[in-house]
């Protein structure tokens, strides 16, 4: 071994000594990087595959674009109307009916399965007789 | 100076100093030049004048000598041991070859050296030679086709007197054996040493042609002409085995040399001597007729040595990319779990809240977030909603307000 090492070249042997260096200087760590990146990337999947199963969503979660979101949640609600307020914000104007609650509370729970958006909290609601008038800020992840 | 001159470079070791000379060699002879000396604690300073000169000129030998006083002249050839041939049936034999790290290519037996001096002057009768190195007197009683006998004496710390007393002594030991004393005696000194030749010719009273010359003279001489060393130069055991199963391998025997059985035994003890021995490149090999050493890649490139570099390049690339994109889905998973949880809170929070209102009330505003509540609205059971409100939000802010419709309002705030 050592013998075959002395026959090499000692210009060779220099860049094999450098390979070695990169290799356990910026390889290795960033192999151990991606190693963990992966595991953490699982972990979270798995737990939001979990709360998409509870809710039966089947489908992957996708981009929030405002028109495309619109027009899916129009049949839950009496009124939807979206304004954009700058740096991926929109403003988002809901109307339903009190006894339309439920699908609220599945509408907030499930918001963030379907699209890359999250809620800027509070939540404001004004009630009128029969329909609750509610805004929500969203913001595109 | 000429880098095609054929230089022998020598060199020896006696007490702690190492002395270095080399030569120009010549058709008629060779022209020294000045002795250098090294202290052994300059050992790296002289083996790079070695290296240095072995650059200057492509066509050397470096010569050394072995002053091992172990060493002796047997009838056979021991593979196991290293050995230098003086006649067919005459091997000098010592142990080992230890030359540490200093470059040879050719390693002679003071023994060898000695019948190379005398080889002319032997016949059938004996002669008794003996040669005075670094305090030790190696003697052979040798005839024209034999070497019969051999000893090394040590003379270190014994006055002349004892040395001739112990020559004479193995005189007589050698008489014992085969009943010959020695017709004469030649002696070859690298020194003058006058008393001791003086007490020698007293104490075994013959007569002693002494001859005078210095080991880098005796070597260079044994450099200098291929057919005196082709056979003549020691060889490690481990090599002699390898090349005993091809003797016909004889012309090839040049390149057989020390250097080689240096690097093949050699050892580094540390592990930083292991290192460094790898980004040590093997050594230049001559080639016989001394004709112009082939280089052996020791500063080219090979292009192909840079596929490792590469593929761990493209690997860290790989890897690099990977990442980037990947701490990306990351960070979105993670803000995306972290959102469905107060997602969930939020959801939870605002149905509680409408429950709470039951038959006791009726909400008009409300600000709902994961922590806290504001809620406003027109309230028929004040207790109820109080208790209601206070269990979901221990210790908010329950107020009420008459209305002049005889309607009452209430407003409720969380404690943040």
């Amino acid at each position: 071994m050592s013998e075959t090492l002395k026959k090499i070249p000692l210009i060779n042997k220099l860049v094999y000594l450098l390979a070695i260096i990169i290799l356990i200087a910026w390889v290795v760590p960033n192999i151990i990087t991606y190693i963990n990146n992966m595991k953490g990337y699982k972990e979270h999947n798995q737990e939001l595959q979990k709360a998409s199963s509870k809710y039966a969503i089947t489908a992957p979660t996708k981009a929030f674009s405002p028109t495309v979101f619109q027009e899916e949640i129009k049949p839950l609600f009496s009124k939807v109307n979206i304004t954009e307020l700058g740096q991926k914000k929109y403003e988002v104007a809901i109307q339903i009916k009190k006894e339309d609650l439920k699908k609220l509370k599945g509408f907030i729970e499930t918001i963030s399965l379907r699209y890359y958006v999250e809620i800027i909290q509070p939540l404001k609601l004004d009630a009128k007789e029969e329909t609750i008038n509610l805004k929500i800020t969203l913001k595109a992840l | 100076m000429s880098a095609k001159q054929y230089l022998t470079i020598t060199h020896y070791k006696e007490r702690e100093f190492y002395y270095l000379n080399h030569a120009i060699q010549m058709n008629d002879g060779f022209i020294a030049k000045e002795i250098e000396q090294f202290h052994e604690s300059e050992k790296e300073k002289f083996i790079e004048r070695i290296r240095t000169l072995q650059r200057q000129y492509p066509l050397h030998q470096v010569i050394s000598i072995s002053l091992n006083a172990t060493q002796i002249v047997k009838d056979k050839e021991d593979l196991t041991q290293a050995s230098a041939e003086i006649f067919p049936n005459n091997y000098v034999i010592q142990e080992k070859i230890d030359i540490g790290n200093i470059p040879v290519t050719l390693y002679f037996s003071p023994f060898s050296i000695l019948y190379e001096e005398y080889k002319h002057k032997l016949s059938d009768k004996l002669t008794l030679i003996i040669g005075l190195f670094d305090r030790k007197l190696y003697i052979m009683f040798a005839t024209k086709d034999k070497i019969q006998q051999s000893w090394t004496l040590g003379t270190r710390g014994l006055t002349e007197k004892q040395i001739a007393n112990r020559v004479y002594k193995s005189m007589q030991a050698y008489y014992k054996i085969s009943f010959k004393f020695a017709d004469h005696i030649e002696m070859l000194v690298p020194d003058d040493a006058p008393k001791l030749l003086k007490v020698l010719r007293e104490e075994l009273s013959m007569s002693i042609l002494p001859t005078q010359k210095t080991i880098h003279t005796l070597l260079h001489n044994m450099g200098s002409d291929q057919r005196k060393f082709t056979s003549s130069y020691m060889k490690a055991a481990v090599r002699r085995i390898e090349s005993h199963e091809n003797i016909n391998e004889n012309e090839n025997k040049v390149i057989d040399n020390l250097e080689d059985i240096n690097l093949n035994h050699e050892k580094p003890t540390s592990f930083m001597g292991k290192i460094k021995s790898i980004f040590e490149s093997k050594p230049k090999k001559e080639k016989p007729n001394n004709e112009p050493q082939t280089k052996i890649n020791a500063g080219t490139l090979n292009l192909s040595s840079f596929a490792p570099l590469l593929v761990v390049f493209l690997a860290g690339a790989y890897f690099s990319a990977q990442n980037s994109s990947l701490q990306e889905k990351v960070a979105i998973v993670e803000t995306q779990n972290e959102v469905q949880i107060q997602n969930s809170q939020l959801a939870l929070n605002t149905q509680r809240v409408f429950e709470a209102m039951g038959k006791s009330g009726e909400l008009q505003n409300a600000i709902i977030s994961d922590k806290k509540i504001e809620l406003k609205g027109l309230v028929w059971g004040i207790e109820p909603l109080r208790e209601k409100l206070d269990a979901l939000y221990a210790g908010g802010d329950f107020s009420i307000k008459p209305l002049e419709n005889f309607m009452t309002e209430f407003s409720f705030k969380s404690k943040i």
